[in-house]
């Protein structure tokens, strides 16, 4: 357990206070994952509330939607100015309770491959908005996901989409009250009967959320192929690992099932 | 540091450090109702209260987070000594059981109902999406929520709860608050750790890492020195006693083979040693500095590799019998090994130990051989089931304290009287020295009916005079409590074309794994609650239980049933596909009705000669007509999406109501100086009801109010000798045994009355409330009577005792319906709806049998189709926790569920009830594969029934 609870008024404080402690501190947002009995950073000698840093909060901005780290997944279910898709994504996140007090900050630094709100975040080609010592800047979600995860998030910003742009999400928990096994969010738009604009993000296939370039490439500009055809695309872009839930021929037929699944929704939609 | 909260509406200073747990801090606080049951991983939200008006779980929660923050408990919702509406609404609707998920599920509620108004049915899921309960089935909640709302308007409103029986009687039958609603509701102190004292010392068990092995050498000097600890435990100084932990009538059928601590672990967190210190933390040190050499050997996980011609050996122990020893004894124990210390027999359960045997047992009726001669179609498949965990959400938790020189146990158990019976033997007292106080028990399911860790903790607060609080981690409860026995069944069937069975084979090996417990019982009972269900004249079982590495087995609600009925009622499906008939057909054809003789039960004793009974209430025909109306049984289904197979299936079920012959319950009335009456009841009430049964037995005998009758249940120091809570005797024991007791208090009642009135005890009557009459027109009260007793020239106070015995079986029947929906690219099956149809005799608690009936099915078709625990080649669970062992919640509800009791009278029962909760266990694992092969043309044959596993069986994947 942590002996040190520090609680920084001003980001740079808080930057200053992990740039001190290293390894043996941790930024604390909801605490879901770091106040976790079985976490890694339970063990953690400081921690570095972010609680007063004035974080919270969804606004309204020129062209899109700002949502503060520190705003939990239930309160962005709850926001009118997100996203339908973002709401469905954070519905699957878990349950109330844990919604209630994660935080879409302490999502995006946890970054599970199963991360459930992610996948639409990039369907919906948001971005972060980080704070380092160096300066603020603002940050790729896919470079996030790729590793280059220093500094504090402040925010997502989430851009308007653009009035014909269709979303879709799936995923596979075991149980109703589960992890995501496998995640699908893609976005695309029909353009004359083509698909325009294509992203697909897929979850649980590796050790982060990720877009699958190769499938968005293969069918940017065409027409929506055969479920057969998608369906094997996707699997030959997977590489999921074997666990205890499901082998990896399991986790790579779900993938490519939920993606084709996505796809066809959101064409149809 | 000092803190400021507004706790439940007023300011609350607490001195506290800010990295501290919120829920440990708030326990501290007096909170008692932020109860644990992950550990602190955030999966069971049984810690959960309101944080500014939401709910959380506070075991995620550091005390820093909440500072000048509003939260809110269960304990603001009551006032002394009533309850809110919504508190009320949740006792009245049958939906607290155990209680211990109970305040967490009223937070939750109560948040929505400050939100929203009217809540649907999806959101009252949402809101109880995070809160994981064991007990209730959930079904009951969206009636307590509708009870609620409407008394928010009308604090008396009563609603249709549930239907209700026996017009004749005032309170059997009918929708009663349940007695212990009261305490459950208001979040306590109701459980073992509420009770614990300041000062107590925790203790904590070093457990093996390995699944088999010899203890060569055990240095525990470190630990010992350790400032704070207070004792060590080894089987270097244990009581060299040899003993059986699970809770049955003596002489037991399961052999003695455990020891405090053994020179040979058999299992992955077997017991090395035990630590008893001041604190948790000082324990836990303790722990790392107990050194420990094993001498490994390789574990034995599977019947197959159990019972391979070289399998290692868990059991070379020296044999020995109480009764029936056979004559090569002294041959057999030439082979013992004495590191494997000893196993004692009551009476021959057929074992061989030496070969991995833990029971064995044939028997049959008829000629078998004769019978497949004269089937025209012989089907035989083998059927295989999971190890799956109870998972009651409270922990196995005991308090041990001395009180003068006697030892008090507060124990969360099942079995009071059978743990100070064992008890008394390791530590060598007498009886009278224990007392075992059984708390509210926070869900039992079986896994409480045995000695999981009480015997330890009593003995080292016997040994150092200290108070000892030993609660079991989540991980603890699943690789060292009790799980359901592994089992795999082969069946053969043999039928005329017409379906006419003619003969029946059952060949049932079981996985018991490291101990005995239960290993002769349990998969007889695979057998004698399946086999009778079907009239066949050729009938003939084999049982063969082995010992293996794997964590320990034991009872689990169904007690085996659920296995035996998987196998025999899926045959059952395979063979009417098969003969081209309706499922349906084919069991009416060959079902149990009134008046059958059931001649297979003969061979069915545990461990003795068993008594043939006569089918005198079955509920079968109505449950199967009414369940397949409701369904629509044979009418057409069509899928609207082409990924998705719809498909129905049915199973009938039976149990029975308790052990006739072998069971007993005692009880005492009392009455007090005003008329009313205190009950002694030996039942153990697990949140079941059965105190809410008992009290009715003796208000409905004796034509008083229910709040006339006090009841204390389950001390040993004052409530008389009952078997305990299992073998679904609760009702028919307990309760037939308060309502002699009953029977008793009416006698002296009338002989008392006939004096102070002058008549005739003939010409009197009891009349309510709590008067007798007499028919002349005069009466004496209770209280008249009770003054008259206890004045200087009376008798004496009023107590009369009722004890309750039987050599007749009382068997509830039932049928079990789904329909349900198979994602043939997923694999995914999503439950449509599920109708039980029960028939419980008279239910005494109708709205609580409801909820035994939701609980079980929900907890069984968790089983079916996602539970099992998963063991890695050295025998170490990979899934103890919930994270990755998943129970089904409330988002897992079939969309319409529906429990119904069918309304039978039983001749045997008190008031004509029969038993409820357990066979409610036994209909989801063949209902739901049956339908799952009507939905795909795939038929599961070991469960569970995962995704996976579905599309391996559709060809989807390779396996
Ligand atoms: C029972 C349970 C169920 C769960 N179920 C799901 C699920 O269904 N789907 C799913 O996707 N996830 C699930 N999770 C994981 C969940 O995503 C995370 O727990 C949660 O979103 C993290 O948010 P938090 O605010 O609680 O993070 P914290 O625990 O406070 O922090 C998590 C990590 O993020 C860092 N961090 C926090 N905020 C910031 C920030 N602003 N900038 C930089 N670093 C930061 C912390 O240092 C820490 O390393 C579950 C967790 C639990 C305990
Ligand atoms: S104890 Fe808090 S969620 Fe389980
Ligand atoms: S009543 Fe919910 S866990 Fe027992």
């Amino acid at each position: 357990m942590a002996s040190h609870f520090h609680q920084p008024e001003r980001i740079e404080e808080a930057l200053r206070f992990k740039q001190e402690l290293g390894e043996a501190a941790y930024f604390l947002a909801g605490g879901t994952e770091v106040n976790n009995s079985k976490s890694k950073a339970a063990q953690a000698e400081h921690l570095i509330w972010l609680g007063k840093l004035g974080l919270g909060g969804i606004k309204r901005r020129e062209g899109g939607v700002s949502i503060g780290a520190m705003t939990t997944l239930q309160e962005m279910l709850e926001s009118e100015l997100l996203h339908p898709a973002i709401h469905q994504a954070a519905r699957n996140h878990a349950n109330r309770n844990i919604r209630n007090v994660a935080t879409i900050g302490g999502h995006l630094a946890t970054c599970r491959s199963c991360a459930d709100v992610i996948p639409v975040l990039l369907a919906l080609r948001a971005w972060l908005r980080v704070a380092t010592l160096s300066g603020e800047l603002e940050r790729d979600i896919e470079r996030w996901l790729l590793g280059e995860r220093d500094g504090i998030v402040l925010s997502v910003e989430v851009p308007d989409p653009p009035a014909d742009l269709r979303v879709a999400l799936e995923c596979h928990t075991r149980t109703a009250n589960d992890v995501s096994l496998i995640t699908a969010g893609v976005s695309l738009r029909n353009e004359q009967g083509c698909m325009r604009d294509l992203i697909v993000a897929a979850g649980g296939v590796a050790a982060s959320v990720v877009r699958l370039h190769e499938v968005e490439a293969a069918l940017e500009g065409k027409p929506l192929p055969s479920r057969e055809e998608v369906e094997s695309l996707v699997a030959g872009q997977v590489n999921p690992i074997a666990d205890i839930r499901g082998s990896a021929d399991f986790k790579r037929h779900l993938a490519a099932t939920l993606v084709e699944r996505a796809l066809r929704k959101a064409w149809n939609r | 540091m000092r803190f400021v909260v507004n706790l439940n509406g007023s300011p609350r200073t607490i001195e506290a450090e800010a990295h501290e747990n919120l829920r440990e801090v708030l326990r501290r606080e007096g909170i008692l109702s932020v109860r644990a049951g992950c550990d602190g991983e955030g999966t069971c939200g049984s810690c959960a209260v309101l944080l500014d008006g939401r709910l959380v779980n506070t075991c995620l929660l550091l005390v820093g987070q909440v500072a000048g923050r509003e939260l809110r408990t269960v304990e603001s919702l009551s006032r002394v000594r009533e309850l809110s509406a919504l508190q009320t609404a949740f006792v009245d609707a049958g939906v607290v059981q155990c209680g211990f998920c109970t305040p967490a599920m009223l937070m939750a509620i109560f948040e929505l109902l400050e939100k929203v108004e009217n809540p649907t049915r999806e959101q009252v899921k949402d809101a109880l999406s995070g809160t994981f309960c064991r007990c209730t089935g959930y079904e009951q909640v969206f009636k307590a929520v509708q009870l609620a709302i409407e008394r928010r308007r009308d604090p008396n409103y009563k609603g249709f709860i549930a239907p209700e029986f026996r017009e004749e009687l005032l309170h059997v039958g009918k929708v009663r608050r349940k007695v212990d609603g009261y305490q459950l509701a208001r979040g306590g102190p109701a459980f073992v750790e509420d009770r614990v004292a300041p000062g107590h010392c925790h203790l904590k068990v070093l457990a093996s890492p390995h699944a088999h092995a010899y203890i060569r050498h055990v240095d525990t000097s470190q630990a010992e020195a350790l400032p704070g600890v207070v004792l060590v435990v080894t089987h270097k100084n244990c009581p060299d006693v040899w003993y059986n932990a699970a809770g049955q009538g003596f002489p037991e059928p399961s052999p003695y083979d455990h020891r405090m601590f053994a020179q040979k672990v058999l299992h992955v967190g077997d017991r090395v040693a035990a630590v008893v210190a001041e604190t948790e933390e000082i324990a836990r040190q303790a722990l790392d500095l107990i050194e420990v050499e094993y001498e490994l050997l390789p574990p034995v996980l599977t019947i197959d590799q159990a019972k391979a011609p070289d399998a290692p050996i868990l059991r070379k122990a020296h044999v020995e019998y109480v009764a029936g020893a056979p004559a090569d004894l002294d041959t057999y124990n030439q082979g013992a090994d004495p590191r494997d210390g000893h196993i004692i027999y009551q009476f021959p359960i057929h074992a061989d130990p030496h070969r991995n045997l833990a029971a064995s047992v044939s028997g049959g009726i008829g000629d078998i051989d004769q019978g497949f001669s004269e089937a025209e179609v012989i089907l035989e498949r083998t059927y295989e089931s999971a190890q799956v965990q109870c998972t009651p959400v409270e922990p196995h938790v005991v308090y041990t304290r001395m009180e003068a020189d006697r030892l008090v146990i507060h124990a969360s158990t099942q079995v009071p009287y059978h743990l100070r019976r064992i008890i008394s033997r390791i530590i060598g007292v007498p009886e009278n020295r224990i007392r075992v106080v059984k708390e509210r028990v926070g869900g039992g399911f079986g896994a409480k009916q045995d000695m999981v860790l009480e015997e330890v903790a009593a003995y080292c607060t016997w040994v150092t005079g200290r108070d000892i609080l030993f609660r079991m981690t989540r991980e603890e409860e699943f690789i060292a409590s009790r799980t359901r026995h592994v089992m795999r069944v082969r069946i053969k069937l043999g039928a005329r074309r017409d379906g006419q069975l003619t003969a029946i084979l059952m060949d049932l090996e079981a996985n018991t794994g490291p101990y005995g417990d239960h290993c002769l019982t349990v998969p007889m009972n695979a057998c004698s609650k399946s086999l009778p269900l079907l009239l066949c004249d050729n009938v003939l079982f084999h049982v063969h239980t082995y010992y293996s590495n794997i964590p320990p087995t034991g009872a689990y609600q169904g007690y085996g049933a659920p296995q035996g009925s998987y196998a025999l009622q899926l045959a059952m499906a395979e063979l009417a596909d098969e003969l081209g008939v309706d499922h349906l057909a084919l069991l009416e054809k060959n079902r149990v009705r009134d008046g059958s003789m059931l001649e297979i039960l003969r061979c069915l004793g545990e461990g003795r000669e068993g008594i043939p009974q006569k089918v005198f209430s079955c509920g079968l025909g109505p449950a199967l007509e009414q369940g397949a109306r409701m369904l629509g049984w044979g009418t057409p289904l069509e899928s609207p999406d082409p990924d998705v197979k719809i498909g129905r299936g049915v199973a009938i079920i039976q149990q029975g109501s308790g052990l006739p012959g072998l069971d007993s319950g005692n009880a005492a009335v009392t009455m007090f100086g005003d008329g009313t009456f205190m009950l002694l009841s030996g039942g153990t009430d697990l949140g079941t009801g059965l105190d809410t049964v008992t009290v009715k037995m003796v208000a409905e005998t004796l034509c008083t109010r229910m709040e006339d009758v006090a009841v204390i249940a389950a001390d040993t120091d004052t409530t008389p000798f009952d078997v305990g809570a299992y073998a679904s005797s609760g009702t028919f024991f307990s309760g037939g045994a308060a309502r002699n007791a009953a029977l008793g208090m009416k006698r002296l009642l009338f002989r008392e009355a006939a004096e102070i009135l002058g008549e005739p005890e003939e010409n009197l009557r009891l009349e309510f409330p709590s008067k007798v009459a007499s028919r002349s027109g005069c009466f004496v009260t209770y209280e008249q009577i009770a003054r008259y007793t206890q004045s200087g020239t009376g008798r004496g106070q009023l107590t009369a005792t009722g004890v309750f015995v039987t050599d007749k079986g009382s068997f509830p029947y039932g049928a079990h319906f789904c329909e349900l929906a198979v994602d043939t690219r997923t694999g995914k099956v999503k439950i449509r709806k599920y109708y039980a149809l029960q028939d419980a005799g008279t239910p005494i608690n109708p709205e609580l049998a409801l909820g035994q009936m939701y609980g079980g099915a929900l907890k069984t078709i968790g089983h079916a189709l996602y539970e099992q625990m998963l063991l890695d080649e050295q025998g170490r669970c990979l899934n103890a926790n919930f994270v990755d062992y998943k129970v089904p919640q409330i988002g897992d509800l079939p969309d319409d569920f529906q429990a119904v009791l069918i309304d039978t009278d039983d001749p045997f029962g008190p008031y004509g009830a029969k038993s409820i909760s357990e066979i409610s266990c036994n209909g989801a694992a063949p209902c739901i594969a049956a339908a799952i092969h009507d939905a795909v043309g795939v038929w599961m044959r070991t469960w569970p029934f995962t995704p996976e596993k579905i599309l391996e069986a559709l060809g989807t994947l390779e396996s």
